[in-house]
C-alpha cells in the first residue's frame, strides 16, 4: 500500500471534531421542563424517544466517520501497488550570460543555483522536477516531471548563455507545465526583475547574484579584403572606478605577432580598438579575466566576401548586358565563370537572360511598349527594391511579366517575382534612363545579394547571442551545425533556412554530408548581460500560495473504476446520513 | 359564597403530576396554596375536602388534608385531566378551587366544563415556576419533559426563547377563554413568591369573594 499525497491524510483531522461534538452532545446537562410541547416547532417536532434518538445519533456518527475515512482515502491517493509519483517541483533558471559571473566566494551564480535547486528538491521531498531555462525562447532543460536525479544532472550540464531577455514567457511556460494557475514556481536569477515586470502570482523569485565590477567586449566586427583583416572592437567599463584595459589581439595560427592595445576607460565609458592585420586566419581578441570572463574573449573568423558567379544567357541584348556588367563591377566579388567551371565547382550562378528565358533574372519587355516617369508603386520592404529610388527615372516596359508584382506603374507590373525566387524586370533599357540613375546599381546589387543568399553555406560569419542563424542548403545533402563540446543542431529544409538561436557561444561548423563546408562564430557579447552593477540578492515571495485543494488536485489521479467506486460510496454514505438526520428532524 | 351556596362545601383539587415539582418552590407553593384554601374553607364554616390527582389519588376532609399534603409526592406521569379521571369523583359544592400549572397538552374546554359542573363558583390557581414563565437561555440544552421523559436538544437562543414565550401565551389564552366561558376565575401565581406575598397580592380577588 502506498500514499500518493500524504498531505491528504490531514483530512483525518476532521475525525476529532466529529467525535468531540458527539460526546459534547451526549454530555449536555439535561434540563427538566414542565411542558416540552411548548418548546417544539413545526419543523422540530417530537422525537421518537431516548432509545431511538441515541441509536440514530450513533448511526449518524458512524456514517460521518466513514465519510471522512473515504474522503481521506481519496485525497491521500491511498492505493495498493507501487508508489505513485509525488509532488512536482517546477523551477525556472535564468539563462542569461551574467549567471556565469563569479561571485565573492569563488563560485559562479550558476553553481549557486545548482546547489539551491538540489536543496529545494530535497527539502520539499519532490519526486518530480521540471526545469525551464529562461531566454528569448524559453527552453525545457528537464522534464516535464523528470526524475530529480535526471533533472539535477541536466542542470549540471546547463551553461547559461542567453542574451538579456524578459523572463515572463519562461515563468508562464513553467506555470503551465506545473499544472496551471495556483501551482508554485520558483525562479532563480542573479538580480532584481526588470522594472515594470510583473511575475505570475504563483512565482517565487530568488536572486543569488552579487553586484560586481566588470569590463567587457560589447561588440566585435571583422572584414577581410585583399588579405587584410580589419577589426573593430568596442570595450566597455561597467565598473565603479576608471580602468586601463589591455586589449590583446592574436591570430589563431600565430602567423602575426600578438598585439596589445591599451584603453583608458572611465566608469561607465566605452572605447574602440581598430586594427588591420595581414592575415586570413581566425583572430582572437581578449581582455584580462574578471567577474564575467566569458564576455572578455571572442574569436573572429575570416569574413571575406565569396565570389558570386554570374552568367548571361543567349538572347540578352548587348545594351542590357553592358549595363548589368557596369553595375556588377561596382559591387565587386563577382566572377564570370565558363560553363565548364560552373559544372566542375557545382556553382549556383546568378543568371541574367532575355524575357521568356529560364534565367534567375529576366530583363526585357514585349510590345506594345510604353514609358512611365511615375508614379511607381513599390512593394514596401521587399529586399529586391530596398533603397531603390526611382525619382526622375523613365522606365519603358511592355506587358506585365508573370509572378507577384513588386513594382507597378498604372496597371502594368514593371518588376515581379515568382515563388521560387525568379525575378522579372519588365524593362526595355534602350528606351529607358534607369541604367544612368543611381537606382540601377542599387537594384542590381539587391539582386546580387539575393543570389548570394542562395549560395549554399552561411551568409554571416558572426552572430550575436540570441540571433537566429541563416543557413542556405543545397538539395540532396544532409547538413548540420556542430558547435563547442560536440553540440549538434540539424539543419532541416532546403534553400534559405532560418534556425533558432544557437545555445552556446563559440565556433560552429556547418557540415554537409559530414564534410565541413563553412563556419560561424556566436559571440558572447551583450552589454545588458555584462553590466553586473545592478545585480544582487533579491527575493520576491509568491503572492498566491497553492491551496490544499489545489495541492491535492495537482496530483495526478486517474479516474479508475476503483476511484469512481470510492467516490460513489462516499456520496452514498453522505446521502444516507442526510436522510437519517432529516428523519430525526422530521 | 353563602349567597350562591348549593351545598356548604369547598372542594380543592390539586394537580400532583411531575410537572408541579420541576422546582422545589413550585411544589411547595402548590401544597401551601391547597392547604390555605382548605383552611380558609374550614374557617368560613364550609366542609372542606381535598382531591389529589397524581400517580396516586387521595381524598381527604378537614384536618386530614394536612396530613395528605405533608406526605404528598408529586409523581404523576399523566396529564392532569387523565389523572383526574382516576381520582375520586368531584362532588357538588359551593366553591371549587383547582391548583395546577395547566401545562399539559389537552383541549381546555371539556376539562373546564367538568370542573365547573356541580360547583357554584370555580377558581383556578395556576402555579408557575420562574423557569416556566421566563426560562433562562444562552446555551445548548437537552430538554427533558418532566412527565413523559421525552428529550429534545435545542440551542436556547433569544429566538427560541421568544418562540417559547409566544407559545406559552397562546396556551394560556386558550385556558383563559375556556375558563371565561364558565365564568371561572383564573389566577396565575408565581411560585417564587411566598404565600403571604400571594395573599396580599394575586389572591386578593379570591379572598375578597370568599
Amino acid at each position: 500500500m502506498s500514499v500518493g499525497f500524504p498531505l491528504g491524510l490531514l483530512a483525518l483531522g476532521a475525525l476529532a471534531p466529529l467525535v468531540g461534538a458527539y460526546f459534547l452532545r451526549r454530555r449536555q446537562q439535561p434540563r427538566v421542563v414542565s411542558a416540552l410541547f411548548l418548546w417544539k416547532t413545526p419543523s422540530l417536532r417530537a422525537q421518537a424517544g431516548p432509545k431511538l434518538q441515541r441509536f440514530s445519533r450513533e448511526s449518524s456518527l458512524a456514517l460521518e466517520l466513514l465519510a471522512v475515512c473515504l474522503a481521506t482515502v481519496f485525497l491521500a491517493d491511498v492505493r495498493c501497488g507501487p508508489a505513485p509519483e509525488g509532488r512536482q517541483l517546477v523551477v525556472v533558471v535564468d539563462g542569461g550570460l551574467s549567471m556565469q559571473a563569479r561571485v565573492a566566494d569563488g563560485r559562479t551564480v550558476a553553481e549557486k543555483v545548482r546547489q539551491a535547486v538540489a536543496q529545494l528538491a530535497q527539502s520539499q521531498g519532490s519526486a518530480r522536477v521540471t526545469l525551464v531555462e529562461s531566454g528569448p525562447h524559453p527552453t525545457v532543460l528537464a522534464g516535464p516531471r523528470a526524475e530529480p536525479t535526471r533533472a539535477l544532472a541536466a542542470l549540471e550540464q546547463w551553461s547559461p548563455s542567453q542574451p538579456a531577455h524578459d523572463p515572463m514567457s519562461a515563468l508562464l511556460l513553467a506555470r503551465e507545465l506545473a499544472g496551471g494557475k495556483g501551482q508554485a514556481v520558483t525562479f532563480f536569477t542573479d538580480g532584481p526583475l526588470p522594472e515594470g515586470a510583473v511575475p505570475p502570482p504563483e512565482a517565487q523569485v530568488v536572486s543569488l547574484g552579487e553586484a560586481l565590477d566588470n569590463v567587457a567586449l560589447v561588440s566585435a566586427q571583422r572584414s577581410d579584403q585583399a588579405g587584410l583583416a580589419q577589426l573593430t572592437v568596442r570595450v566597455a567599463n561597467f565598473s565603479l572606478a576608471a580602468v586601463t584595459v589591455p586589449v590583446r589581439v592574436a591570430t589563431a595560427d600565430g602567423s602575426v605577432a600578438p598585439r596589445v592595445e591599451r584603453l583608458e576607460l572611465g566608469s561607465g565609458q566605452s572605447g574602440v580598438v581598430r586594427l588591420g592585420l595581414p592575415t586570413s586566419a581566425a583572430i582572437e581578441v581578449s581582455i584580462p579575466d574578471d567577474a564575467l570572463a566569458v564576455d572578455g574573449r571572442v574569436t573572429l573568423l575570416p569574413s571575406a566576401a565569396a565570389e558570386l558567379p554570374v552568367v548571361f544567357l543567349q538572347g540578352l541584348d548587348p545594351v542590357t548586358t553592358s549595363a548589368l556588367k557596369r553595375a556588377l563591377a561596382v559591387l565587386g566579388h563577382v566572377s564570370y565563370p565558363s560553363a565548364a567551371e560552373l559544372e566542375k565547382n557545382a556553382m549556383v550562378p546568378l543568371s541574367f537572360g532575355p524575357e521568356g528565358s529560364s534565367a534567375w533574372v529576366t530583363v526585357g519587355a514585349s510590345p506594345p511598349l510604353k514609358s512611365w516617369v511615375g508614379p511607381f508603386f513599390a512593394h514596401q520592404g521587399h529586399p529586391v527594391l530596398e533603397d531603390v529610388q526611382l525619382a526622375g527615372v523613365v522606365w519603358t516596359g511592355g506587358a506585365s511579366p508573370p509572378g507577384r508584382p513588386l513594382l507597378t506603374a498604372g496597371e502594368v507590373a514593371l518588376a515581379s517575382e515568382e515563388g521560387d525566387g525568379h525575378a522579372h524586370l519588365n524593362l526595355e533599357l534602350s528606351r529607358s534612363n534607369l541604367q544612368r540613375s543611381t537606382a540601377w546599381p542599387v537594384l542590381v546589387g539587391n539582386l546580387a545579394r539575393q543570389a548570394r543568399l542562395r549560395q549554399p553555406g552561411l551568409p554571416r560569419r558572426h552572430l550575436m547571442l540570441g540571433e537566429a542563424v541563416p543557413v542556405t542548403t543545397a538539395p540532396g545533402s544532409r547538413c548540420l551545425l556542430r558547435g563547442p563540446g560536440g553540440l549538434e543542431r540539424a539543419v532541416l529544409g532546403v534553400g534559405a533556412v532560418s534556425l533558432p538561436p544557437l545555445p552556446v557561444p563559440g565556433r560552429w561548423a556547418l557540415l554537409n554530408d559530414g564534410v565541413e563546408v563553412d563556419q560561424l562564430a556566436v559571440l558572447p557579447l551583450d552589454p545588458g548581460e555584462s553590466d553586473l552593477r545592478g545585480r544582487g540578492p533579491y527575493r520576491l515571495e509568491a503572492s498566491a500560495t497553492p491551496s490544499l485543494a489545489a495541492l491535492g488536485l495537482s496530483h495526478p489521479r486517474p479516474l479508475t473504476p476503483l476511484v469512481l467506486l470510492l467516490l460513489l460510496l462516499l456520496l452514498l454514505v453522505l446521502l444516507v446520513d442526510f436522510w437519517l438526520t432529516a428523519r430525526e428532524r422530521g | 359564597m353563602r349567597q350562591d351556596e348549593v351545598a356548604p362545601r369547598l372542594e380543592v383539587v390539586l394537580d400532583a403530576s411531575k410537572s408541579m415539582a420541576v422546582g422545589p418552590a413550585k411544589a411547595a407553593r402548590a401544597t401551601e396554596l391547597a392547604w390555605l384554601m382548605v383552611s380558609l374553607g374550614r374557617r368560613s364554616g364550609l366542609e372542606a375536602s381535598l382531591v389529589v390527582a397524581g400517580r396516586q389519588s387521595h381524598k381527604a376532609f378537614g384536618l386530614e388534608a394536612r396530613t395528605v399534603l405533608q406526605h404528598l409526592s408529586m409523581e404523576g406521569v399523566e396529564p392532569f385531566d387523565h389523572a383526574l379521571r382516576r381520582a375520586a369523583p368531584l362532588m357538588p359544592c359551593g366553591v371549587r378551587v383547582v391548583v395546577s400549572d395547566l401545562l399539559f397538552e389537552s383541549t381546555p374546554q371539556p376539562i373546564v366544563e367538568r370542573w365547573a359542573r356541580g360547583a357554584s363558583s370555580l377558581y383556578v390557581l395556576q402555579v408557575l415556576d420562574a423557569e416556566d414563565l421566563t426560562p433562562s437561555g444562552g446555551a445548548g440544552a437537552r430538554l427533558v419533559d418532566s412527565e413523559s421523559g421525552e428529550t429534545m436538544e435545542r440551542v436556547l437562543s433569544a429566538a427560541v426563547l421568544d418562540d417559547y414565550q409566544r407559545r406559552l401565551e397562546a396556551h394560556l389564552q386558550l385556558w383563559r377563554e375556556a375558563l371565561g366561558r364558565v365564568r371561572a376565575t383564573l389566577l396565575t401565581l408565581d411560585a417564587g413568591a411566598t404565600v403571604e406575598q400571594l395573599a396580599a397580592g394575586a389572591l386578593v380577588p379570591l379572598l375578597e369573594s370568599a
